[in-house]
């Protein structure tokens, strides 16, 4: 499963007074397994941009193409919704069902899956995101707390066995705990079930921590698609687009400009304690 | 320093059939006039609810909450609590009202009562004081996400409230948007000593703050200055809360060996303690 963007501009209400482009010129590829964080600032054109990914958008000029095929030219939507599934923000308030399991059964039941497939998914998407589906299935979810509401409403996307999955700010809200509940989940997704993941954050510390590559949006153009070493390396320039780089890597930077040879490529918390016990020494 | 709010007992249960269901249990704690408080605690701790009582949006089921001396639940008193306790909430979007960015910070003053010719300067004051003056005739959807909360903070200072409290104003904003607003906070309470209430899940917010309060499963848990509840990261792990990753580094090095102070809170700080070892 890959998903190839060519050449895509989105421009909303296209000739009125309130025409404005959204999206300029983006290229880029996503292959399989590939864990991806997208930052930008607010109004750059992230969200926008993931709408396109399964169709809910359809580009100005320029195509969207998932396997090899345009998909809003070669693709039927049902097929789209199986391969590509979006978690939006706050997906809990899209929760609406008398039970977990059926709120779960949702999504699959909709797009043509049969009772048994769907017994299946349902409990398989439910486990996936570390509940107890015996626990939880009769529970309703207006019930539960708000980290485990999120979760069933991510399990409710998973049970269309969606091979893409696209989360915006999944973690956004949550206590510290929660945050990093969420995040190890999806993880877990990429690594173990292999999904592709695509991580929409404004927290540059969870995509330093789990994605392969960053895509950096300013003002409706992707500017990096670089590893996050690469695009963590350029503060000032992030700076000015609204963005940052992880508090460790800024340590680190303040050390080196205090004339300690530290390595300030890192970013991970857990690398800069390394790198400065190397550097500094431990036992002092 | 006097209490500008003041909490006793409070307890509160969101359904009337189900008064054991409690969102709050004997909550008790206060809030000295000019202080920068943050309040800390997981999902469901009751934060939030305990937010809405501080300005009588919510009314205790059992106890009381003073608001410089006056009782929440007394109504006749009720618009001056609101004048003292002013809220910034979450989701700017859902906090503008007016399709002028100045018209938006009027709405509060207008319905105050405060005389037409005076509205204006008030309002140019408040955008100033944000630093949005300039956007005055702007639309507010063409901000972006930090001027926004801002906006909506200058429609809060218009109304010169002695306390201000913010529900997780900052939860939706890029990193700058963020430290827009908190600098913002720090200005209000430092500059013009405007009491500050913050409720926020990201620690890293609270290194300046003069006192942090822990909930607890709707309870008060416990309270210290941010040295002081951020030295026990396993303890704020086992409430799931966490430190800021300052502290969890000066943590990881610490454990290492290496002879940091539980002082060091910001990356200035610690990147001069590693200094002082060199």
């Amino acid at each position: 499963m890959s998903i190839e963007v060519k050449n895509l501009s989105h421009v909303y209400s296209l000739g009125t007074v309130f025409e404005h482009t959204a999206l300029k010129d983006i290229d880029f590829s996503v292959g399989p397994r590939d864990f991806i964080g997208i930052i930008g600032h607010t109004g750059c054109g992230k969200s926008t941009l993931i709408q396109h990914l399964n169709g809910l958008l359809k580009p100005t000029t320029g195509s969207v193409i998932i396997n090899g095929k345009d998909i809003n030219k070669e693709m039927p939507m049902k097929e789209i919704v199986k391969r590509v599934g979006i978690v939006f923000q706050y997906p809990e308030y899209q929760l609406f069902e008398e039970t977990v399991y059926k709120d779960v059964a949702f999504g699959p039941k909709n797009i043509g899956f049969s009772e048994e497939e769907i017994e299946k998914t349902v409990r398989e998407s439910i486990e996936l995101v570390g509940l107890d589906f015996d626990e939880v299935k009769d529970v309703s979810p207006f019930d539960m707390s708000g980290g485990q509401k999120r979760r069933v409403a991510i399990a409710g996307v998973l049970a269309m066995k969606p091979q893409i999955l696209i989360l915006d700010e999944p973690a956004s809200g949550l206590d510290p705990m929660g945050r990093s509940e969420i995040l190890g989940y999806i993880n877990k997704l990429n690594k173990e079930v292999g999904i592709c993941i695509l991580l929409v954050s404004h927290n540059m510390d969870d995509v330093a921590d789990f994605a392969d590559k960053v895509m950096v949006f300013s003002k409706g153009r992707l500017v990096k698609f670089d590893t996050p070493k690469e695009v963590f390396s350029d503060v000032d320039e992030l700076e000015k687009i609204g963005l940052t780089v992880p508090d460790s890597k800024k340590v680190l930077l303040g050390l080196k400009e205090k004339g300690i040879d530290v390595d300030t490529s890192l970013f991970r918390t857990r690398d800069a304690i390394e790198e400065i016990i190397r550097v500094v020494g431990g036992k002092k | 320093m006097n209490n500008i709010i003041e909490v006793k007992n409070l307890s509160f249960a969101y359904d009337s059939d189900e008064p054991d269901k409690k969102a709050l249990e004997n909550v008790s704690l206060s809030i000295r006039e000019g202080e920068f408080v943050g309040i800390v605690g997981h999902n469901g701790s009751g934060k939030s609810t305990l937010a809405k009582m501080f300005n009588g949006l919510l009314l205790p089921t059992q106890g009381d909450v003073f608001v410089m001396g006056m009782n929440t639940k007394d109504e006749d008193s009720l618009i001056d609590v609101r004048r003292t306790v002013g809220m910034v909430f979450q989701n700017p979007d859902n906090q503008m009202v007016a399709t002028i960015v100045e018209e938006d910070v009027a709405f509060g003053v207008e319905n105050l009562g405060v005389e037409q010719s005076k509205i204006r300067g008030v309002v140019e004051d408040a955008l100033r004081a944000v630093d949005m003056f300039e956007f005055k005739g702007q639309k507010p959807h063409q901000l972006s996400g930090g001027q926004k909360q801002r906006i909506a903070i200058a429609g809060i200072i218009a109304m010169k409230p002695k306390c201000i409290v913010f529900d997780e104003s900052t939860a939706m904003l890029d990193p700058v948007g963020r430290s827009e607003v908190l600098s913002q906070m720090h200005k209000l309470n430092k500059e013009d000593g405007v009491t500050i209430i913050f409720i926020t899940h990201y620690m890293e917010e609270l290194i300046d703050a003069d006192r942090i309060i822990i909930m607890n499963d709707g309870s008060y848990y416990k309270e210290g200055t941010p040295v002081e509840i951020f030295s026990d990261t396993d303890e704020l792990k086992k409430l799931r809360l966490n430190v800021p990753e300052t502290v969890e580094l000066a943590d990881g090095l610490r454990k290492a060996g290496m002879n940091i102070s539980h002082n060091v809170l910001t990356k200035e700080d610690l990147v001069e303690a590693i200094c002082q070892l060199k």
